[in-house]
């Protein structure tokens, strides 16, 4: 199909846009680059006016700017883009909170609170505010933002309550409440939050910012009006959302017609009982330029808390923006042209009362299963699966440290899985779902902060899925606690089943949770993230004799039989390590470049068994220099083992160190490696 | 016997100089070709240019590229880092999250430092050690197993090492055991450790010491053979050269100090000459600089008189210096931007650039795709025989057959798509400025707009109407400014410590003898380079937030004796920078101070600014040197004169539209606005 057949149909002409909006391409251009920078300004404004490290560091916010429409309907004309979800969230939230509450009821200085997900929020803990804007009298636009509490009270601190079966074991439901009314904070509303969250400083400090950032943005948005005037600048509102979706509906319409499926599995629902998986699945039916994304045949509704409402179901949309049109703006524009089936009672549309607690591994799950449905209707963009993991870890307890007069402390780190092999390179290491796009922790301040330390984050040796084009690297990330009242939740996936390889390329590493006992290793002992096993404790995922972790084989066989672990004690003298799931590879292992797989050795990235076994690559141990001949003739072999043959196995390290002293000798071996290659 | 300083800026494809006689205030400016392969082979050859007697020269301020050059070509030195273990990958890591903008959602992106390390992961050791938050020891540093790391990168043919420590910034000794063994075992090795930066935060401090440790023995090498080479050519005084910090160190001071600090000093330097421009010779003491060369826009600000400093300078996406730096922006939008249209009727400008080669289609060297000088072609600001000395000949047709396709495909004329581009230009510098005018909590309104850059003033009307802003300036000479500002530049340093502790736990009598140690430590730095310490200048300032966040505001403190009014002056001044800047203000919380600092000046250089003949306020008429139709927002005017810059006399006014040509740029005078020369030759216009 000549794409050009398809582009007059979206292109729009300067008299054409003028004959449309009443705008000189020119100005509508410019309120669309202001709308977009108000909400960059509200970015900044909340990252560094915030209080918890959830929100100044972790970034786990949105801001928002809506324009509203005659009939008193909102659309989300400019979010922000770090955090990516609420991308797909916010526009929904808004209208059902102002159709609940009616726009007849605001005025000029009122915010809204609410966090409810029936509602549209993505879980209890994100405090979500929204505030109206009015021009000469009339509302005409609308701000939102929302970021992520510490606590929202509940019997789980930090509020991710993988076992609970209801939502009133979760934390604080806050249905849509006035908490400034005139610019005058509502003093009741914000009295019954903090009163019922554990880390009440965090929660009043953020609520401020929140506010204050909604104060900035009508600030900025306030200047385009003055310059522009309210009914040129709602025109560049249309053009704005009009080009979104011209864009989104271009890419569908370069996809043949029909329908596209696939499922994922989720390890369990969270109960610690040894559950079994959960399936989702999905279809897209594409027709012309509007796609239909299905969920039926999605496992119904689990018992305990891994479950999702419909608003998280809606970031199903992330799959199609990052395939079909990656490069541009989110708003709601590009939203039209999909209609999302989320069947009631389903994994993906809880009903109340059920808890949707662990709902984070439903969201980054599903945007997996998004990645390859709509890597099928365009194989030239189609990329290897993520993660598919939140890979988040939340701390709470109390601070013992001297001088802290066991305050409470409440905090999130994320530490990044990685995301699939692409058709021109290796994905990217160190990342959070497509879903998330959040930031890492300031270790420092962290430490300062609280009485956490972590002690570590760095890729482990052989976790990259194998292919032509491998996967990024995952980290480890390991803390440890200088109290001994504290408590780890840990939002996690991929520990039973592997992000799988595409077009040939192997499974990824899976998720793993392990605790080192620091007094009987001497400190915290480790290579590449290896640690010796006979002073391990095996947590959670999948391990074979002697706690060596094993993909796919031996999964219950930790201490927990889940790992979406909730108020997980840590206690001094031990380390808790998390080994975040690695993506997909792409392509066959054995179409790798040798000089790739050599350079990763050379990086004690991959080890020299998995280059032979993974990627069919002889490396001479002592030199690192690629046997050619030898390399040629093994994977001569494995291609003719053909179909029913040698597939990648899944990405991870195969024999790990048992002492303190095994340790030491793989340290030393990689240290006499590689010595007489010359490299850049 | 003259007194001449010079500046010497060294570009990416110019070597600017300037050469101020101090008594007459003569100036004198040349320009040679960039000699990429040395640096100072260029700064040599602009010497003899100049043609001064070396004797003559009492003043030498430089600045070059070297360093960024070598980040951003990745030909830095072979580069290991020492890190505490369990923190080998921080640079990939970087902030995890995936940045704004275009490479949010598209799985093909990923961080420079995966795709082109500056520091290979082989070269990355892991030492056991940890130190808590406090600077007391968790584990102890375990130096046999370091020594055998550090054996391994000698073995590697390691050039320099970088070393940085979690919780160093709280107490470095572990970081000074490693670097004296390090010394020990690769005694011609550079090394440079983080605790130099005493600030938490290890992200920033690991990519400061390894930007550091990978651009500093190409700048050490380059300032020492400059220096030779400057005595071979005579000249055997002091080499002061440009910080990005504001100022000059000695040549000797840089290499001892931060030599990472010299990586962005040519658009630093632009500033900097804005700053002195306030100061010397104009009315307005708050400006907005804008700096528009071939393939990037400068932006920076001076306030009240001083440019604003920044934490937040990037070498390369992802990799901050991690020191305070002027507050210098770059988009990706100059004379030479490529300008096209998307499959949706979008216009875009840049960042793509046809550079020297082939250029814009107007320069006829075989560009076919429409940039933003050919728009000014087709827009009538250029005049064939004036541009740059007349120096290019400018070929209108090719400008016009480059913006056909466009126009056809918009259904419009050339000159609508190439108006459109120009103003499309605007729109992002107002943009990009107005972000950053947001963060710094400054309206713009009130300042002046100071274009230079040889096609900054070509903008500069249009973009300080769009901030609503009253007046431009453009300096004498608005190409090659930045050498200009190395000239007028004075010694700075800045000595911090570290503080992380409420602001109600100090007493007046703490933070005197703070600023008393700062203030000491600082003078005796500037004395150490040969300032008298006399005409050393002070200025205090100190880093705040609200108890429990980590985001710090740099606030100013005033000198003179501190009392308790000082601390509640402190205290007065966060809530109201809360306030403006947050949109909100919690006045019951206690303040967290983070860090003092000590910023030291060097004397104020004593030199005069060039001054031209008085003439009428009619310009005399052979000033005017040609006539021609141009195009102002979509309006076209017939008869708009071209000046020669050279032929203004002080006291001159010219009402728009008018074009004023400098041999170094171009200066746009548009309807309903005047341009006032005055004694100094700036050109002031105002609407």
């Amino acid at each position: 199909m000549d794409k050009h057949e398809f582009a007059s149909e979206f292109f729009l002409s300067a008299p054409d846009v003028e004959k449309t909006y009443g705008l000189d391409l020119t100005t509508a251009e410019t309120i669309r680059a202001g709308l977009i920078e108000a909400s960059r300004h509200m970015r900044t404004t909340l990252m560094r006016g915030a209080f918890s490290n959830v929100v100044r560091e972790v970034l786990d916010f949105g801001v928002s700017v809506h324009n509203v429409n005659p009939d008193g309907s909102t659309e989300m004309v400019a979010v922000t883009e770090g955090c990516t979800h609420f991308a797909f969230t916010h526009q929904h939230m808004v209208n059902m909170v102002l159709d609940e509450w009616g726009l007849e009821n605001l005025g000029p200085g009122d915010t809204l609170v609410c966090n409810d997900p029936w509602r549209g929020s993505i879980h209890f803990p994100d405090i979500n505010l929204i505030r109206p804007v009015f021009v000469d009298g009339e509302l005409a636009f609308v701000l939102s933002d929302a970021s992520h509490l510490t606590d929202i009270g509940g019997p789980v601190p930090g509020g991710f309550n993988s076992q609970a079966t209801s939502m009133f074991e979760e934390g604080l439901r806050i249905p849509p409440t006035l908490i400034t009314s005139g610019d005058v904070p509502v003093r009741s509303t914000i009295n019954l939050i903090l009163e019922n969250v554990r880390t009440p400083m965090h929660a009043l400090g953020d609520i401020r910012a929140l506010f204050g950032t909604l104060r900035v943005g009508e600030r900025h948005l306030r200047q385009l009006v003055d310059s522009y005037g309210v009914k040129r600048v709602k025109s560049g509102c249309a053009y704005t959302l009009d080009l979104a979706e011209r864009r989104m509906r271009q890419a569908i319409s370069a996809v043949p017609d029909g329908t596209y499926s696939a499922a994922v599995l989720l390890d369990d629902d969270g109960s610690n009982t040894a559950g079994q998986p959960l399936r989702m699945q999905a279809s897209a039916r594409v027709g012309g330029t509007h796609v239909e994304i299905d969920f039926s045949g999605t496992d119904s509704q689990a018992r305990a808390a891994t479950t999702t409402c419909w608003e998280e179901t809606n970031r199903c949309l992330v799959g199609p923006k990052v395939t079909l049109d990656p490069r541009h703006p989110m708003n709601a524009g590009a939203m039209r042209p999909f209609h999302v089936v989320a069947p009631p009672g389903s994994l993906v549309m809880g009903l109340p009362p059920t808890s949707q607690s662990m709902h984070t591994e439903v969201g980054a799950k599903g945007a997996s299963l998004m990645l390859k449905i709509f890597g099928q209707m365009l194989p030239d963009r189609a990329v290897a699966p993520d993660s598919g993991s939140t890979g988040s870890v939340v701390y709470n307890g109390t601070d013992q440290r001297h001088g802290h007069d066991s305050q409470p402390f409440g905090g999130v780190t994320c530490s990044g899985g990685s995301w699939g092999g692409t058709p021109t390179g290796d994905g990217i290491s160190h990342n959070t779902s497509p879903i998330f796009s959040t930031s890492f922790t300031n270790v420092e301040y962290l430490e300062r902060d609280t009485p956490m330390l972590l002690r570590g984050i760095s890729a482990s040796i052989d976790a990259a899925g194998a292919g032509k084009f491998r996967s990024g690297f995952p980290a480890f990330v390991a803390f440890e606690s200088r109290s001994d009242d504290t408590v780890l939740s840990f939002l996690l996936d991929t520990g039973r089943f592997p992000s799988a390889g595409l077009r040939g390329g192997g499974p990824g590493m899976s998720t793993y949770l392990m605790e080192l006992n620091i007094d009987d290793a001497g400190g915290f002992t480790q290579w590449n993230g290896l640690l010796p096993l006979d002073h391990v404790e095996a947590i959670a995922g999948c391990f074979g004799d002697g706690g060596q972790p094993t993909p796919g084989a031996g999964w219950g066989a930790g201490k927990a039989q889940t790992l979406k672990l909730s108020a997980h004690e840590l206690h001094k003298g031990k380390i808790i390590v998390c080994y975040q799931a690695a993506g997909g590879g792409y392509g066959s292992p054995l179409d790798r470049d040798p000089e790739l797989v050599r350079r990763d050795v050379w990086n004690e990235l991959v080890s020299l068994d998995f280059a032979l076994d993974g990627y069919g690559v002889v490396i001479e141990p002592g030199s690192l220099i690629v046997d050619e001949a030898a390399t040629e003739r093994l994977r001569a072999e494995l291609r003719g083992a053909g179909e029913s043959g040698w597939a990648p196995p899944p990405a991870h390290y195969r024999s790990w160190p048992r002492t303190t002293d095994d340790l030491a000798q793989l340290r030393a071996r990689a240290l006499r490696t590689g010595r007489t290659t010359v490299n850049s | 016997m003259r007194r001449f300083r010079l500046g010497v800026d060294v570009g990416g494809t110019f070597t600017d100089g300037v050469a101020l006689d101090l008594d007459t205030g003569e100036l004198l400016r040349t320009k040679v070709s960039t000699t990429p392969e040395d640096q100072s082979t260029g700064v040599v050859n602009l010497l003899r240019t100049f043609d001064l007697d070396p004797a003559d020269i009492v003043g030498f301020h430089h600045g070059a590229t070297v360093g960024l050059n070598a980040v951003l070509t990745r030909s830095g030195a072979k580069t290991g880092l020492l890190c505490t273990s369990g923190f080998r990958d921080l640079l990939d890591v970087g902030q995890l999250y995936r940045p704004d903008g275009d490479d949010l959602y598209d799985p093909q992106w990923i961080r420079p430092h995966q795709d082109r390390p500056l520091v290979h992961r082989r070269y990355r050791r892991e030492i056991a050690e940890r130190l808590l938050d406090d600077g007391t020891v968790h584990e102890a540093l375990d130096l046999d197993q370091a020594r055998e790391d550090i054996e391994f990168l000698r073995d590697e043919g390691i050039e320099s090492v970088a070393i940085c420590l979690i919780n160093a910034y709280a107490d470095d000794a572990h970081e000074k055991a490693l670097s004296r063994l390090v010394n020990e075992l690769l005694p011609d090795a550079y090394v440079q450790v983080s605790s130099i930066q005493a600030r938490a935060g290890e992200y920033k401090r690991t990519f400061s010491v390894v930007l550091d440790a990978y651009a500093g023995p190409a700048i050490t090498t380059y300032l020492r053979n400059l220096r030779g080479r400057m005595r071979d050519a005579g000249y055997s005084g002091d080499l002061q050269i440009m910080q990005m910090s504001g100022g000059l160190r000695t040549l000797d001071s840089t290499i001892e100090d931060f030599p990472a600090l010299t990586m962005g000093s040519g658009p630093v330097a632009g500033i900097l000459g804005a700053e002195f421009y306030a100061g010397a010779a104009l009315d307005d003491a708050s400006l907005v600089c804008v700096d528009i060369g071939g393939t990037s826009t400068d932006i920076g600000f001076v306030a009240n008189g001083r440019a604003l400093v920044t934490d937040n300078w990037e070498a390369d996406q992802g990799m901050p210096l991690g020191v305070a730096t002027v507050d210098v922006t770059s988009i990706g939008a100059g004379g030479g931007s490529i300008i096209r249209v998307d499959d949706f009727g979008t216009l875009t400008v840049g960042p793509e650039s046809a550079g020297a080669v082939p250029g814009p289609a107007a320069y006829g060297r075989g560009g076919t795709e429409p940039t933003v000088t050919d728009c000014y072609v087709l827009l009538g600001y250029v005049e064939p025989s004036l541009f740059l000395g007349g120096a290019m000949d400018l070929d209108r047709e090719a400008a016009l057959a480059a913006f056909e396709p466009l126009a056809n495909r918009l259904e419009t004329t050339p000159e609508n798509v190439a108006q459109a581009a120009y103003d499309l230009v605007n729109r992002d510098i107002v943009n990009a400025t107005r972000a950053k005018a947001f963060d710094r909590a400054l309206d713009v309104r009130n300042y002046a707009l100071f274009a230079y850059g040889g096609a900054g003033p070509l903008h500069a009307v249009a973009t300080a109407r769009g901030h609503g802003m009253r007046r431009v300036v453009v300096p004498y000479f608005p190409g090659g400014f930045s050498a200009f500002g190395m000239l007028t530049s004075r010694p700075k340093v800045e000595h911090v410590t570290p503080e992380m502790r409420s602001l109600a736990q100090i007493d007046p009598e703490t933070l005197a003898m703070r600023y008393a140690d700062l203030e000491q430590r600082a003078t005796a730095d500037l004395v150490r380079q040969g300032v008298d310490p006399s005409q050393v200048e002070l200025e205090r300032s100190i880093y705040v937030m609200y108890a429990g966040q980590s985001w710090d505001n740099r606030l100013p403190v005033p000198n003179g004796p501190i009392d308790q009014a000082t601390l509640d002056g402190i205290r007065q001044a966060t809530d109201e920078h809360y306030d403006h800047v947050y949109g909100y203000a919690a006045p019951e919380l206690g303040v967290s101070v983070t860090t003092t600092a000590v910023t030291g000046h060097g004397p104020a250089p004593d030199l005069k600014l060039p001054k031209i003949t008085t003439g009428c306020a009619e310009p005399v008429a052979t000033a005017v040197k040609a006539r021609g139709a141009a195009i102002f927002g979509g309006r076209k005017y017939a008869d708009v004169p071209f000046f020669a810059r050279s032929e203004l006399l002080a006291g001159n006014r010219i009402d728009g539209p008018a074009v004023i040509d400098d041999e170094l740029g171009t200066i746009l005078v548009e309807p309903g606005c005047q341009a006032h020369v005055d004694a100094h030759a700036t050109i002031t216009i105002q609407w």
